[in-house]
């Protein structure tokens, strides 16, 4: 053998890991240096990747590759098909949608708040964020947070997921709380979160994949309070309390910025190897780049890229919506929205999902996004039938008298027969077939998957996002997963509930969840011990109570909330179907190239050939497609809102002119309180805007607060608004009731006022509104309770 | 269902961004110890791999599958960033010679590989003094871990030239860092 070949056997043995000293046994001195040589280099320390830097990476990635790509025009149409509701209410999203701002404590609040949107402007120093999460404690048994012990100790708590400190030797321990003193680092990882308080009142909300260090602390009452913070990447949320003292700062530094600010509230978000972003909701912050200085005003927002000084300030913006283009500029809800390289994407949301983005109006009126975020995944060409097995073939099934095509790739659970129950999901074919990508039955075990973190392995047993997890010699685990690592896992739920794994799968991203479970609770959602939110674009069945079998499925946000998107009770059988798509012709009905049968014109209204649209089919025996009803979707409503605080420095006939600079048109504000034309500037007030796509301000409401009052207005809080609601008009039956925020836009369309009612003593103040404007009891309703206070 | 990599390169450049994402996730890691064993600094090593799939995205529309295998053709766009990289840095005030700590000791016998702990930095600058090709198939072999075919796969060489390559290579390494 040749010596080349002799190395190359011996290598190969120490690849296999045996001693050195064994293999060069018979080699001549030469050849056992080069052995040796070949060992060494071996054993020199190779660098791992910086886990933050790489999720970073494959989202640039992602996006760059979404960019080279145009729209086609088949993804435009959104052709898709859903059972029975959900579509409905995606409409009811598209149309409704009163635009969310709530960006500063999303990943903290509820999604029900998320989706429906609204301003956390009143939220005190002492209050916490609510924790959301298939893992966190419900309401009731978060702990309430304690203030730090001393001004230079910070207590870090309400811990979600993994979150870290960092130990003098550099390593890093994980905690579920603890004190905190300058020079102390600590991060959490993905689908994580924490909170930061200090002993004069403030807090730091820390969202998934953030570090953040203290530099300085010194966070006294009675003196000048001192906090400075290095944030190298990821996103936090400052409530800070207000210092009377002289000399009081509260700091905090990214790598390309620095911000300062004095009892305000505002978040800091910083992309590694990118650059950051301050936004104010509250108070002021200063903002210094490299050379220059910009001041922040309530709804403001600077980007500061690496190296550079911060942008002029803007005016953010938060909105959801359906995307229905991707690329340089996506369009969301209709509304065109720039990206760039530091535009921040999580659960890599594509064409025809349900997406929350939030941005910056610039100068010249576009719109630029910063962060867009998946809030429901697109239902595009998908559908899905829950039904009893009728009869199964080769190449075609019939499910509850639907048939489904099946082929090579479908996959199907073991064991299935006929009379089984079944969910079954494919993709709608050219023409209408549908072919079948899944069966999953739930006869006896049941199916789940999920995106979760790798919390803990301990022999068999995982615990994945708070979940533990089972696994057997069957399992099988790709990527070599280990704490601390995002996960795919899917597998199945035997008779004796425990999750056995069929697969845990390293990944880089969340993604949706499904799972089958009975209902522990529906306020809030628990299924089978996971935590559920649920957001107005949920989908329910009727007649889900407590005990009932549910398949659940949504998605994994970012800071590890499970977001159901449909909740269905399993008895429900689909046979109405609904799609959505572009109107090829009108005479005869040709809808994505699917030809409808429909008979009655006078249920279809005023539609033309290119609108976009829903159509309701019930499948015939003969599988004709019967129409029930075809409805236009509106494409371009408004859907952005802002909220803030600021002070009234001029009002004349036709404008109002605000401290930040903004002048609204007089005829599209509606006013309350005193704020005469021509008054002296410095009155504060809470402003709620909403543009039009073309940046027209098509909506103002301006309420004067009154500071002599006490205690002030509470407009909003942690998601619900207080206002002043006159039944039917009738002004002598107002009463004072809080709302939630995604009802707020309706609630004033018809005549409610924000704020609680002149003289509302003795009124019926206990009542609350929810979304559907149905009457509920105060007492009963122990998440919002919860929720406030928290 | 995993797709066979030459699926998962036609999604990709069918515009499937989450093929893309998948071919980042399949490869980044070497591709990164690729970088580094190269320029030997895990920070630049970074965004350098970040390019690397930034460059690939962009020109993946010209990939070819019939043509040089995915992985080789990956290494090509990294090596030639590493060039584009190295020689802007020339174009930049370097470090003076005497101020590079390696020297080399050729007085000292083969006791000194075992009894000086070998540090990357010691490597890079003996793996500057020996053949390109013998020094590309070392930096595969024993810094990025590869196995002998796929060394050869992404040099598009045979077994047996890589195998020669690795001896002739582990040869003069150990004569150059005498």
């Amino acid at each position: 053998m040749e010596a080349e070949q002799i190395l190359q056997a011996r290598l190969e043995r120490l690849e296999a890991g045996e001693a050195v000293d064994k293999i060069i046994a018979g080699l001549p001195e030469e050849e056992s240096e080069l052995l040796y040589l070949a060992a060494q280099i071996r054993t020199i320390p190779k660098p791992a990747r910086n886990p933050v830097i790489v999720q970073a990476q494959y989202r640039k990635v992602v996006q760059a590759a979404k960019q080279t790509r145009a729209p086609s025009p088949l993804q435009f149409a959104l052709k898709w098909l859903v059972p029975v509701g959900m579509a409905l209410v995606l409409f009811a999203a598209l149309a409704g949608i009163w635009g969310g701002i709530n960006w500063l404590s999303n990943r903290n609040t509820a999604p029900e708040q998320i989706a429906s949107s609204g301003g956390d402007l009143t939220k005190t120093p002492e209050t916490v964020p609510t924790q959301a999460g298939g893992t966190t404690p419900t309401a009731e048994q978060i702990p309430t947070p304690n203030k730090s012990t001393g001004p230079q100790i910070a207590t870090l708590q309400g811990v979600h997921g993994i979150v870290q400190v960092q130990n003098p030797d550099g390593s890093w321990a994980t905690i579920q709380t603890a004190e905190v003193k300058a020079g102390q680092t600590f991060r959490t990882w993905s689908l994580s979160s924490a909170q930061l308080f200090f002993f004069d009142g403030s807090v730091v909300s820390l969202g998934a994949n953030t570090s953040v260090e203290i530099e300085s602390l010194n966070a006294q009452q009675d003196g000048p309070r001192l906090i400075t913070l290095f944030q190298p990447y990821g996103e936090t949320s400052h409530s800070v309390a207000p210092s009377l003292a002289e000399n009081s700062s509260y700091i905090v530094h990214t790598p390309s910025a620095t911000g300062e600010a004095k009892g305000t509230t505002f978040q800091v978000s910083v992309i590694a190897d990118e650059g950051s972003s301050f936004a104010v909701v509250e108070g002021e912050v200063a903002v210094t780049g490299q050379q220059t200085t910009v001041d922040l005003t309530p709804g403001q927002i600077t980007s500061i890229e690496n190296n550079e000084d911060p942008s002029e300030p803007a005016f953010w913006v938060n909105a959801q919506g359906e995307v229905t283009q991707t690329g340089e500029v996506w369009i969301i809800g209709g509304v065109p929205y720039q990206t760039r390289a530091g535009t921040a994407f999580f659960g890599n949301p594509d064409i025809g999902d349900l997406v929350s983005v939030r941005g910056q109006l610039l100068t010249d009126g576009s719109r630029m996004a910063d962060r867009i975020e998946i809030l429901s995944q697109s239902f595009v060409n998908q559908f899905k039938i829950m039904g009893i097995v009728e009869a199964m073939g080769v190449m075609r099934w019939t499910v509850t008298g639907q048939e489904i095509q099946i082929n090579d790739a479908t996959q199907i659970d073991e064991g299935i027969e006929v009379g089984d129950q079944v969910l079954v999901r494919g993709v709608v074919q050219e023409g209408g077939a549908l072919l079948t990508t899944d069966i999953n039955s739930f006869q006896n075990e049941t199916h789940f998957e999920f995106t979760g973190l790798v919390e803990q392995i301990k022999g068999s047993i995982w615990v994945i996002s708070g979940k533990a997890i089972a696994t057997n010699q069957e399992t099988k685990i790709s990527g070599d997963p280990e704490v601390g690592d995002l996960v795919q896992v899917k597998g199945r739920i035997l008779p004796d509930g425990t999750w056995l794994a069929r697969e845990i799968e390293k990944v880089i991203e969340t993604d949706h969840f499904e799972f089958i479970g009975i209902v522990g609770s529906m306020n809030p959602w628990v299924v089978d011990g996971i935590s559920l939110e649920v957001s107005k674009l949920t989908q329910k069945s009727s007649g889900i109570e407590i005990g009932s079998r549910v398949h659940v499925e949504g998605v994994v946000r970012e800071d590890g909330t499970w977001l159901a998107s449909a909740i269905q009770l399993l008895d429900e059988q689909t046979q109405l179907l609904i799609f959505v798509g572009i109107v090829d012709d009108v005479d005869p009905w040709v809808v994505n190239g699917i030809e409808l049968d429909v008979t009655d014109t006078d249920r279809i209204g005023n539609i033309v050939e290119g609108s976009l649209v829903r159509v309701y089919v019930q499948i015939q025996e003969d599988d004709a497609w019967l129409v029930e009803r075809i409805e236009l979707i509106e494409t371009d409503h408004f859907n952005g809102c802002i909220i803030f605080r600021d002070v009234v420095v001029a009002v004349s006939d036709e404008e109002i002119t605000l401290q930040n600079g903004m002048d609204i048109p007089r005829e599209v504000a509606e006013i309350f309180g005193n704020l005469d034309e021509g008054s002296e500037s410095g009155v504060p007030v809470i402003v709620i805007l909403c543009f039009r796509p073309n940046q027209e301000i098509i909506y103002a409401r301006i309420t004067v607060i009154d500071i002599e009052s006490e205690p002030p207005p509470e407009p909003i809080t942690e998601g619900k608004v207080t206002i002043c609601h006159i039944p039917s008009g009738d002004p002598s039956k107002a009463n004072t009731i809080t709302v939630d925020e995604s009802a707020l836009a309706a609630h004033l369309a018809h005549g409610d006022s924000l704020g609680a009612c002149d003289g509302s003593e003795g009124q019926n103040n206990d009542t609350q509104i929810d979304d559907k404007g149905d009457k509920k009891n105060d007492k009963n309703d122990k998440n919002n309770k919860g929720n406030k206070d928290k | 269902m995993v797709d066979s990599e030459a699926i998962l390169i036609q999604r990709a450049q069918n515009g499937e961004s989450k093929a893309v994402g998948e071919l980042y996730m399949q490869h980044h890691e070497q591709i990164y110890r690729y970088v580094w064993s190269k320029v030997n600094d895990p920070n630049l090593a970074e965004d350098l791999t970040g390019e690397v799939f930034m460059r690939m995205v962009s020109r993946i529309s010209t990939y070819h599958p019939t043509g040089v295998p995915f992985q080789a053709w990956l290494y090509r766009i990294a090596r030639n960033l590493i060039i584009d990289h190295i020689r802007k840095a020339k174009s930049k005030p370097a470090v003076p010679l005497e101020d590079v700590p390696f020297i080399k000791d050729r007085s000292a016998g083969p006791a000194i590989l075992i009894e000086n702990k070998l540090t990357v930095e010691k490597l890079q600058e003996a793996l500057k003094q020996i053949d390109h090709d013998q020094a590309e198939v070392i930096r595969l072999r024993f810094l990025v871990g590869l196995q002998i075919n796929e060394v050869a796969e992404r040099l598009q060489k045979t077994a047996a030239a890589v195998k020669a390559l690795q001896h002739r290579g582990l040869a003069a390494l150990r004569f150059s860092m005498r």
